[in-house]
């Protein structure tokens, strides 16, 4: 990826503690909101999803695409944020 | 068909890894998507799957059916078409990778294969066919058709069992790869086999019955068709292939296969020599003309060099009486003498070439020119001509006096020169372009290159040791300059601590320096102490340099006339209580600690030089509750680097340093990312004990 969102900068510039699921880069409103109901609220447990599906961006695609109809670009963007702050600071 | 969704997790599991999938958690939450994925490969699967369990049956049984065989390669066929459309077969190593439901399939038949091999070699030693390549039908057409024809076949050596079978059971892994895909061009190899021994009904019906070949394949049958030698091409085929995909193991079947026939080894590299000669025809004709080009230019350079021949008197102009202009020696010449002086030059052409080179190559105190005087010496002497008026009137004409065409350069413009002595007037010749052999040619070169590279190095160690000499003194100059400063701060110090507020705030000189400078530095500083003395007296308006006596001595000493020690308050380096609450829970502190590596700001000053002080209090305040690696006073950024065993030990000084005062300063705590710190300080341990205290 060439270039990256504002969104995504800030997410992996420093630790997620408490951060809402909408700070996710590819993570809106409205994904946020189905996530929320899904029992998603925070970042930290997308993440956890993220690690239990051992960091694999198929997998992980498929199950943002079952939870909250994340299109693949969405998914790809969070998928990517997730890695890149994993790499940061896991 | 396996209803996915009514699998228990563990269930669903264990199929996952059937497939060869990575053993992931099954979750409430990943479940789902773990579904989806075993109920696509499942999919995928049924496309193949009959095919595999078929190719499965047909290795474990070795008596089957020809009509069963028949069928399989069918499916495999069928199989090819469906499943990998795509690839045509010279490229079947990227299909195998990029299909993903190919691993798992792909191990079974590999087992199955490789045993199945194993036992069919060990049946069949003697089968010189069965050599182990990927030609797993080819191997069990060779065993239906030895049984039809025993004696045939058992011409090949028993010897060759042990090298044949282990390249079997290494091809056998490489073949198993890509068995279906292969198939239908090993029926185009069993054909051309067929041919060139007995060929048997079964194999010949085999042809007819492949209507899925593609053209490819039918252009490598009619290859193998060929009257040349449909083996060889055969082995060629097969050759190229494991190329492709490892080349060790095919050449060991290679040399496997090749070594009873008795062939020449060269068979297959003499077409590849010429080929290479072949394709590569114009670039070496580039070469051989370049090459030829610079031989032309070399000979024809040489040619020059050598070509000193004159031709004279067709560019002087004669004189003519008709026309004013002309003076004699000056613009034109009368007929016949340009003939004479040419006589003469020729005649004293090889003496001076003698004399540059005697010059040049071997005493260079010869000169290579030749003056009048020689001239004439030279003449008469060697030709006993007497005339020295017609010698000198030659000559003068070759000269240079007035600058006019008639000197010696307008007849060989490039040979000679003529050298004019400024102030005895002394005209001479000289040789400017003599012959010189080889030898002495590259000798001179080399030597002038020698002396040339010698200056020059020299030049440059010269400039170099210039250049260090003064970055050295510079660096002297600035250690001065600071040990001077430290002193003097030190003495400012003293007097300061000592200065009471109605006392006479006076202490001598010598004392000072006792206190400063240890006992044996007292003697090598004692020039950097007077320069420290005389900075105060130059420099510190507190301080007033005074006589006094003291016990019936005349002493300096110096008096401090500042106020007293109320400076030494936010001088005083040391913990001076919390700003705030920096605890676990509290919103001041992270709630876990990220890396292992601090940095502490607020603690350094500009300019100081107490980084042991400094270091020590980061130490007594946090060394007692965590292990420290690492601790580093950097007064460049004016940060305290602070590296721990562990990250839990990170957030513990954390903790205790994190919103601190320190020497009336707040002390701030960041956590630096481990790469950053390993940056900074590549030394720094990686684990411990040692543990600072």
């Amino acid at each position: 990826m060439s270039s990256t969102s504002q969104k995504h900068r800030n997410f992996i510039a420093e630790p997620m503690g408490d951060k809402p699921v909408t700070e996710l880069a590819g993570v809106g409103e409205v994904l946020g909101k189905r996530l929320s109901s899904a029992g998603f609220d925070k970042a930290y447990v997308v993440l956890g999803q993220f690690l239990i599906l051992k960091k694999n961006q198929e997998l992980f695609q498929e199950w943002m695409k079952d939870t909250c109809q994340a299109n693949s670009k969405q998914s790809a963007d969070c998928w990517q944020c997730l890695k890149d702050w994993c790499e940061e600071f896991l | 068909m396996v209803d996915v969704d009514n699998l228990t997790d563990a269930e669903l599991r264990s199929k996952l890894i059937e497939f060869g999938f990575p053993v992931m958690p099954i979750t409430g939450t990943t479940r789902k998507t773990m579904a989806k994925k075993l109920k696509m490969l499942l999919e995928n699967k049924n496309k193949i799957g009959k095919d595999n369990r078929r190719s499965l049956g047909r290795y474990s049984s070795e008596d089957e059916s020809d009509s069963d065989a028949k069928s399989s390669k069918k499916d495999k066929f069928r199989r090819q078409t469906m499943a990998a459309p795509l690839p045509p077969p010279s490229r079947r190593k990227t299909t195998v990778e990029s299909s993903p439901v190919e691993p798992p399939v792909r191990k079974e038949v590999k087992t199955t294969t490789t045993t199945t091999r194993t036992m069919k070699i060990l049946q069949s030693a003697q089968d010189e066919f069965d050599t182990g390549s990927e030609s797993d039908e080819v191997a069990e057409k060779y065993r239906s058709f030895r049984k039809e024809s025993p004696e045939s076949v058992k011409k090949a050596s028993p010897s060759r069992l042990p090298p044949s079978f282990a390249s079997a059971s290494n091809a056998a892994e490489a073949a198993s790869d890509r068995i279906s895909q292969i198939r239908s061009r090993l029926s185009t190899y069993n054909y051309g086999l067929d041919r060139s021994y007995s060929p048997s009904e079964e194999l010949l019906k085999d042809k007819e019955n492949t209507p899925f070949l593609s053209n490819f394949t039918k252009r490598l049958s009619q290859l193998s068709e060929s009257p040349k030698s449909p083996i060889y091409d055969y082995k060629n085929d097969i050759i190229k292939e494991n190329d492709v995909n490892g080349g060790a193991t095919s050449r060991a079947y290679l040399s496997s296969y090749r070594a009873p026939r008795g062939r020449p080894s060269s068979y297959d590299h003499k077409p590849l020599n010429e080929s290479i000669l072949k394709n590569n025809f114009v670039p070496f004709m580039v070469l051989v003309v370049a090459f030829l080009f610079f031989i032309i230019v070399a000979v024809v350079y040489l040619g020059i060099r050598s070509d000193t021949a004159l031709e004279v008197s067709a560019t002087i102009p004669h004189c003519l009486k008709s026309n004013s202009n002309s003076k004699r020696f000056v613009n034109c010449i009368l007929e016949g003498e340009g003939k004479s002086a040419l006589n003469l030059f020729e005649v004293l052409k090889p003496e001076l070439n003698r004399r540059a080179l005697i010059n040049k190559c071997e005493d260079y105190k010869v000169k290579p020119y030749m003056t009048e005087q020689d001239i004439v010496t030279f003449m008469i002497e060697n030709f006993a001509i007497k005339e020295e008026g017609r010698i000198l009137t030659d000559f003068v004409l070759q000269l240079n006096e007035d600058g006019v065409a008639f000197d010696e350069n307008s007849i060989a413009s490039d040979m000679n020169e003529v050298k004019e002595g400024r102030k005895s007037k002394v005209t001479a010749l000289l040789s400017r372009n003599p012959y010189i052999p080889w030898k002495c040619y590259c000798y001179t070169t080399l030597w002038s290159f020698l002396s040339m590279l010698t200056s020059f190095l020299g030049a440059a160690l010269l400039v170099y040791s210039l250049n260090y000499a003064f970055k050295c003194y510079k660096q002297i100059r600035q250690k001065q300059h600071e040990e001077e400063i430290s002193i003097v701060e030190s003495i400012i110090d003293i007097l300061q601590t000592n200065a009471t507020e109605n006392g006479d705030n006076c202490m001598i000189i010598n004392h000072v320096r006792d206190m400063i400078l240890p006992i044996n530095e007292r003697k090598n500083k004692q020039k950097l102490w007077m320069r420290a003395v005389r900075y105060i007296h130059e420099n510190e308006s507190r301080i007033r340099t005074e006589e006094k006596v003291v016990q019936g001595e005349v002493e300096q000493v110096w008096r401090w006339l500042g106020g007293a020690n109320n400076l030494n308050t936010s001088k005083n380096k040391s913990w001076q209580g919390q700003a705030f609450e920096t605890q676990v829970g509290s919103v001041n502190s992270l709630p876990y600690s990220p890396t292992p590596c601090l940095k502490i700001r607020g603690m350094v000053e500009d300019g100081d030089r107490n980084t042991h002080v400094i270091k020590k209090a980061v130490l007594s305040k946090c060394a007692q509750q965590c292990r420290i690696l690492h601790c580093v006073v950097d007064t460049n950024s004016n940060c305290v680097y602070l590296k721990c065993a562990e990250p839990s030990d990170a957030a513990v000084a954390y903790r205790n340093l994190h919103g601190w005062w320190y020497a009336g300063n707040l002390v701030t705590v960041k956590y630096v990312r481990l790469e950053r710190y390993m940056q900074r300080f590549p030394d720094s341990p990686v684990s411990g004990p040692p543990f600072l205290q």
